[in-house]
């Protein structure tokens, strides 16, 4: 494959970082491209919301592997805007004079961009958005003097950036436009637990809160109803849309994500398309569906890349998320869409809170508060197909010992399947 | 500056100055295969997963219930002598520390 174009990868965030190192743990030998539209090394965002706000570690600690590991495995790292796709010529296209790249295979690692807060005077806002490490920096300077912080948005990283901010002691007021926190992608026992757990740290929510505008140079929210939130800062994180303008402007099939078969392989079949910004079928979920996390990328970064080393496995990957608010910290495994039924066991101030979601009988979800056993034990049992009955659910249940018992023993070896 | 010592699986031995950072931010940082850290060191993935040296068992500090938890879903058997690298922090009294890295982290 030396001297042939190779694959070129669009975005070095987790999936793109991913599938260039695991196409060389898998034994490829032609170049591989790696392009980012970010200076600087390939480097987890998880953090940014979190301990990055906390404490002061530096950006580099970010970093997922130093340059000698890109270097050392001919990993070409490019830091640059695609501008677009040129598919007839089989090459990516630079909007700043760089020549264009031809590859043999794309992968289109785009992730997802910040939706904007769309009213009057939303573009005076400080920090308007957290994604990026550099606007976590910006973040995390301005919280250093704020004594008020306004977050529009009750989701994950809302509430994540609420929790690290009230530890730092800052006056935090989440406004949220939906009934309740972490909408459809937790159950209401959960959110409403969570929710409890963060309002006792001293966060104030408010609910069917619609923003109607911004005003005061950026300090002041105004909402629908006429009340009006002040703070020192307002964060908007309302959640994320698929970065999916590249591929759509190429011509490829996208519908709220870019969409791809069961092996990610875009309506072109030398692209493809992995992590935050794709649509694809998934087994588990028994539809085509678009996730955001960690595993999802990763996963998905690892199938492609053993795909075009001719390993042809079935994906069949459950999902798990993980999302730390403050000292609590929530897991969730499985799918909590289309559950009809949730049991919630325990409480997340007296040796956690474990949440599971049945739908036709079958265990479809399991989410914990500061139950790590349960969350582990979950991961093992969704992708194994198994269930505890949902009546066996009860005071003293242990979802560890119910797995122990349950799953085969080469399974509980071997761990998550 | 304290020694941590990482041996592969084909006996090769690597062996690191740091002190701080843990034994995963050490491997991943200085670019030695076979600990992942997926998850950055959230102790959430199991993928940096090592075999201690029964001699260095006793001045670990103890295991959380979250990294006993994890230690459930290691891709390698679990051992008694099975902890995450994220979860120890080399300090001057883990100088020398052995851990042995194991076939699979995935």
């Amino acid at each position: 494959m030396t001297g042939t174009p190779g694959v070129v990868i669009v975005g070095a965030g987790q999936a793109g970082f991913q599938c260039a190192a695991s196409l060389r743990e898998e034994g490829f030998s032609g170049a591989i491209t790696l392009i980012g539209g970010e200076p600087g090394l390939p480097y987890q965002r998880p953090p940014l919301s979190k301990n990055f706000l906390q404490e002061a570690l530096s950006p580099e600690s970010l970093d997922f592997r130093p340059a000698r590991f890109f270097a050392e495995r001919r990993i070409v790292r490019l830091e640059a805007m695609v501008q677009a796709i040129d598919r007839d010529a089989r090459c990516v296209v630079f909007g700043d004079g760089t020549p264009a790249l031809p590859y043999d295979t794309l992968v289109l690692a785009t992730g997802a961009t910040n939706r904007a807060l769309a009213v009057p005077g939303a573009a005076d806002l400080g920090a308007a958005g957290l994604r990026t490490r550099a606007e976590a920096l910006v973040l995390r300077a301005a919280l250093a003097k704020a004594k008020s912080l306004a977050i529009i948005g009750a989701g994950f990283i809302g509430c994540e950036v609420a929790a690290s901010a009230v530890a730092r002691g800052v006056n935090v007021t989440v406004i949220e436009a939906a009934p309740r926190a972490l909408g459809r992608a937790v159950s209401a026992e959960t959110a409403s637990a969570l929710t409890a757990l963060l309002r006792a740290a001293g966060i104030i929510f408010h609910f069917d809160a619609t923003v109607a505008r911004i005003a005061e140079s950026g300090h002041l929210v105004g909402l629908a109803d006429g009340r009006a939130v002040r703070a020192d800062l307002v964060l908007v994180a309302i959640g994320v849309e698929p970065a999916t303008k590249l591929a759509a402007a190429a011509g490829l099939g996208c519908a709220d994500g870019i969409l791809t078969n069961a092996d990610f392989v875009t309506t072109d079949p030398s692209i493809f398309a992995i992590g935050d910004c794709v649509r694809a079928p998934l087994p588990f979920a028994g539809y085509s569906i678009r996730l955001e996390s960690v595993q999802n990328a990763t996963d998905q970064a690892r199938h492609v890349a053993a795909f075009l080393q001719g390993r042809d496995a079935m994906y069949d990957k459950v999902p798990w998320f993980w999302s730390d608010q403050g000292r609590w910290r929530l897991q969730i495994t499985g799918l909590a869409e289309g559950c009809e039924r949730f049991i919630a066991d325990g409480s997340p101030e007296r040796g956690g809170l474990t949440v599971y979601g049945y739908n036709a009988g079958k265990l479809r979800v399991v989410e914990t508060i500061n139950r790590p056993a349960d969350h582990m034990a979950a991961r093992k049992l969704l992708a194994a197909g198994i269930s505890p009955d949902p009546g066996a659910i009860t005071e003293g249940f242990s979802l560890r010992d119910f797995a122990s018992f349950a799953l085969p023993s080469s399974t509980r070896a071997s761990g998550t399947a | 500056m304290p020694k941590v010592i990482f041996v592969a699986q084909d006996g090769t031995r690597h062996s690191m100055e740091a002190d701080g950072e843990s034994l995963m931010q050490v491997a991943t940082g200085n670019g030695i295969d076979g600990i992942i850290g997926e998850c950055g060191g959230n102790c959430m993935c199991a993928t940096c997963h090592v075999y201690v040296a029964e001699a260095d068992l006793a001045r670990l500090p103890p295991q959380s219930p979250e990294e006993d938890a994890l230690l459930d879903g290691t891709a390698a058997e679990r051992r008694p002598n099975s902890r995450l690298g994220c979860q120890i922090r080399m300090s001057a009294s883990l100088d020398g520390l052995t851990v042995f890295i194991p076939e699979r982290q995935i």
